[in-house]
């Protein structure tokens, strides 16, 4: 798959800077990311999400609407 | 998984492993025993593989194990004073094996290298005076940032030889990694090599750092093999015209000797902390006692010097005297099955692999393997992520014929080794651990503490300091409480692995329990990622997770909020 210009920026980043181990497999460019109530990004949901999992409780958020943009994503 | 019994120790083996003269040894009945005697008394446990290991010191310590101040700051080895050096060369002098080959290298265009102990020993006493003569003292932090050479090795025990310590970077980390953690723990000096080679491609590793390095203010000197000279530069060949003797200094069992980084969820990467007398002890017991492995062994393991791994590796073939195979570059290339003609050709009977590795030969023309002599190996050691069902089954029938054992092994760069593996002593399963590994006194606990019943996942935790257990996180002793013992509840380390253990007494792993990534067994912390991203002023939110991959364990996906300016076209 050919990738946009704009994810290769980011992924050019991390290669030069923490080495090519550590290269992204892929970029994805969302509105908001989910967070707690005290602003605190939840990786966890973002994980599930990505990997058509349940993410669990996601009432709690401070922006559970952000939770269906990231699972259009999914891989 | 299947959790079928697949592989019954003979009775021959049993009789002959080494477990079985450590268990005799330490008058101790059975397996069972010696884990139950370990938790209660883990001081007795790793006096006696100091003792069965016949580990040397300058000065015997007065007391074994020391919890006066807590748990997390346990002591060992009170009062004793030693070097990793007095134990992985020193004491082998008078030896016959002195005389014979330590370790065998090839470089990726096929050139071979060797070097005896004998001569190893002379080396690193030319450059161990050099790095004296040019002002470097006990305690200083000098840096490692090269690929698999035997001056990687030469340059690691000279370190120690003089009571600095020695600090691996990983061969393949860009330059703000580099720098980033050469200035976390203030090195004074760094090992480096002007080029190397990877899947052909010529990697410039000095060029990459040389721009950055006037921001590790601490540095004073770089050792450089290679032509580039400069200010700082000491080049390689200086080290020739040097006296070849050197005694080695006395430390203090618990100085610190090693740091390697680790990465958690937040913040900078933390430094690992490994002793002169922590780290030999521990790969005694994992590795010489547990894994069986005996001075006429032959050791292959193609890992980074930067990774635990390499220290381990470092540490257990020259501790007990045998021979070492070291490769610049990936295991699969020039030929797509180099990793076994590596095997086949030096006999090796000892190795230890990635899950990684084999998900990636197992997919080969089985044609291929078809006249190569494996017969040599009689362990294969394996271990940084857990395994799935197929690449263990193809390793165990197709290259082991069911005949190797799999001693899978989990543990991490905090504690030096494992915390659970598989004993000899035990029937194995499919990709599970078959026993704690005794002194660890691990547990599966959930949120609250409480512990699981069988076949429930949940955190693995540890009751107890072991001998190798990090020395606190380098210069972060706040760190180290509120990240590991603290987690849960007071004085339970908490170890970032979610893992069960069926009604067998087998135990499994099932991945980090934190937000940790790991990329084919390395571990980056999402953090250290994103920071790298935000730094580039284009975006207003990024966050870095890993999703599971069947090559490499897990692939890193980036989540990004472009800053409002940059999403107009």
């Amino acid at each position: 798959m050919k990738k946009n210009l704009k994810e290769n920026l980011f992924i050019d980043l991390i290669i030069k800077d923490l080495g090519k181990s550590f290269k992204p497999d892929k970029v994805i460019f969302v509105r908001d990311l989910p967070k707690t109530r005290n602003m605190k990004i939840m990786r966890r949901v973002i994980k599930s999400c990505l990997t058509n999992e349940d993410p669990g409780d996601i009432s709690t958020l401070l922006n559970p609407e952000s939770v269906e943009e990231i699972k259009q994503h999914a891989i | 998984m299947s959790k079928e019994i697949i592989w019954k120790p003979s009775k021959d083996l049993v009789e002959n492993s080494k477990l079985t003269k450590f268990l005799n040894f330490s008058k101790i009945q059975d397996y069972n025993e010696l884990e139950k005697k370990s938790l209660t008394d883990p001081g007795w446990l790793w006096d006696s593989v100091i003792k069965f290991s016949d580990l040397k010191f300058f000065k015997p310590y007065s007391k074994i194990i020391d919890e006066s101040k807590g748990i997390p700051w346990t002591r060992w080895c009170v009062d004793g004073k030693t070097n990793i050096v007095l134990n992985c060369i020193d004491r082998h002098k008078d030896k016959d094996f002195f005389k014979e080959t330590f370790i065998f290298s090839e470089r990726e265009d096929g050139t071979e290298t060797s070097i005896t102990y004998d001569e190893f020993n002379k080396i690193i006493s030319k450059v161990g005076n050099t790095l004296k003569n040019n002002g470097f003292k006990k305690g200083d932090v000098i840096a490692l940032y090269m690929p698999q050479f035997i001056e990687t090795y030469i340059a690691y025990f000279s370190i120690l030889k003089i009571g600095c310590i020695v600090l691996p970077l990983f061969s393949g980390y860009g330059s703000k990694a580099v720098i980033e953690r050469l200035n976390i723990a203030k090195a004074k000096g760094i090992f480096t090599v002007e080029k190397t080679f990877r899947k052909a491609k010529e990697i410039r590793m000095f060029d990459q750092i040389k721009g950055d390095l006037d921001q590790v203010k601490s540095l004073e000197k770089i050792f450089l093999l290679g032509n580039d000279k400069g200010k700082k530069i000491f080049n390689w060949e200086n080290f020739k015209n040097v006296s070849d003797k050197l005694k080695t200094e006395e430390m203090n069992a618990e100085d610190p000797a090693i740091i390697h980084f680790t990465s958690g969820t937040t913040g900078k990467p933390k430094g690992c902390v490994y002793t002169h007398i922590g780290l030999v002890t521990k790969m005694a017991f994992d590795e010489g006692i547990l894994a069986d492995f005996k001075q006429t062994d032959v050791h292959l393991c193609m890992a980074d010097m930067g990774w635990m791994v390499g220290s381990k590796s470092a540490t257990i073939a020259s501790s007990h005297g045998a021979k070492m195979i070291i490769a610049e570059g990936v295991p699969d290339f020039p030929d797509e099955l180099r990793f076994w003609k590596l095997i086949e050709k030096y006999k090796v009977t000892w190795t230890e692999l990635s899950p990684a590795l084999i998900r990636n030969q197992m997919t080969k023309d089985k044609k291929l393997f078809e006249n190569l002599d494996l017969s040599s190996l009689r362990i294969i050691c394996t271990g940084g992520e857990p395994w799935t069902e197929k690449p263990w089954k193809w390793l165990f029938e197709f290259i082991g014929k069911s005949k190797v054992p799999i001693m899978n092994s989990a543990g991490g760069t905090e504690v030096s080794g494992s915390i659970l593996h598989c004993c000899l002593h035990r029937p194995f399963k499919v990709g599970s651990f078959n026993a704690p590994i005794p002194g660890m006194s691990a547990d599966i606990v959930d949120s609250k503490g409480k512990k699981v019943s069988a076949d429930q996942m949940g955190e693995l935790v540890m009751r107890k300091s072991s001998i190798g257990l990090t020395k606190s996180l380098w210069n972060d002793d706040e760190r180290y409480i509120k990240n590991y013992w603290k987690v849960i509840k007071n004085d339970l380390w908490v170890h970032g692995d979610l893992a069960s253990k069926d009604k067998d007494g087998h135990w499994y792993l099932h991945g980090r329990s934190d937000d940790t990534i790991k990329v084919s067994g390395k571990r980056i912390g999402p953090s250290e990622l994103e920071s790298v991203i935000v730094k580039s002023g284009k975006v207003k939110e990024v966050a870095a997770v890993g999703v599971p991959d069947e090559g490499k364990g897990s692939k890193i996906i980036l989540s990004i909020v472009p800053l409002e300016s940059e999403k107009k076209p």
